[in-house]
């Protein structure tokens, strides 16, 4: 009686096992035959009614190390610029010393930059991205250097804020992620943390600017 | 037996204390903009070594006054001798968003 009763049991667990599979596989090609690809399906090809995929935007090639130094050497300089300008130009004490810190730093960083790029024999390279950089820095500059006194300490400070946001996207989003030799990307993560002191000195001093 | 037992054991006694009492050395890296570790147990009489491994200048500078390191280029160091118990919170002059703390038991 028990031998028969565990026999019921086992054919009912297994008939059961079989509508849900069943009910799956159906249920699955109802949903291709709607358009809608089934879990896993990746063909697209029962998908008759969807409209064509759109072709994707071209993506801007991946930069190289050699294109990566030269950007980093070009916002160094930049802001090394800037930094001179503001020491001899800048009013107030706070706005001249922060300039000295920019231009001390970045000139650290530029030398840290020429010297891995000598030693791993790599020749820095133009690339869109570092003539835009600087034709901005330059247009920048220009426009400093025809400002005077509180305004020239706000248009710095301003400047200097934009530009350090600009530089830390830039490391965040291409310059870090592509370089290929562990040391520049090394060099490159430190400078990130340089960029984040001094993005966050300037927003300090905008805001005392703003008062 | 017991007077040679005891006297061993004083020795050691005094070996432990005197170890405990000794003044230690610790390492404070300035490295990546920043303070490592960034905060740190020390005892009065110990040392703390602030050591430069960034590629730009930075300061150790004590929060209100008491003590600074001055400029420390890259590769340089400078020591401070812990001389009260309490919390001394320091800083870098030029990136003052670097911070860290000695808790001097």
């Amino acid at each position: 009686m028990e031998k028969r009763g565990l026999l019921t049991w086992s054919v009912t667990v297994v008939l059961m096992l079989g509508v849900v599979a069943g009910c799956r596989r159906q249920s699955e090609e109802g949903a291709a035959a709607m358009g809608t690809p089934a879990a896993g399906d990746t063909t697209g090809a029962m998908a008759p009614t969807a409209p064509p995929a759109a072709t994707p935007a071209p993506m801007a090639p991946a930069l190289t190390d050699a294109q990566i130094a030269q950007i980093a050497l070009a916002a160094n300089s930049a802001d090394s610029a800037s930094g001179v300008l503001a020491e001899g130009k800048a009013v107030a004490a706070d706005v001249k010393a922060f300039a000295r810190r920019m231009v001390t730093d970045h000139s650290s960083l530029n030398k840290q930059a020429t010297d891995l790029a000598k030693r791993l024999n790599l020749t820095p390279a133009p690339s869109d991205a570092s003539t835009d950089l600087q034709n901005k820095a330059a247009d920048a500059l220009k426009d400093l250097r025809g400002k005077t006194g509180k305004d020239f300490d706000k248009a710095y400070i301003d400047h200097e804020v934009a530009f350090h946001q600009e530089v830390l996207n830039a490391l965040d989003q291409q310059l870090i992620p592509n370089a290929q030799n562990a040391e520049l990307k090394q060099l490159l993560q430190t400078a990130r943390m340089g960029v984040q002191q001094h993005l966050d000195m300037a927003k300090q001093l905008q805001s005392k600017l703003s008062v | 037996m017991l007077p040679r037992a005891a006297a061993i054991g004083l020795l050691v006694a005094a070996a432990a204390s005197c170890a405990r009492l000794r003044p230690r050395s610790h390492l404070v890296r300035l490295h990546d903009f920043g303070f490592a570790p960034d905060s740190l147990v020390v005892a009065v009489g110990d040392t703390v070594v602030f050591r430069n491994d960034d590629v730009v200048p930075h300061t150790a500078t004590r929060v209100g006054g008491g003590w600074d390191s001055g400029e420390l280029g890259p590769g340089a160091s400078w020591r401070l001798v812990v001389r009260r118990p309490g919390a001394e919170h320091y800083y870098c002059r030029y990136h003052p968003g670097m911070r860290g703390v000695l808790r001097v038991r």
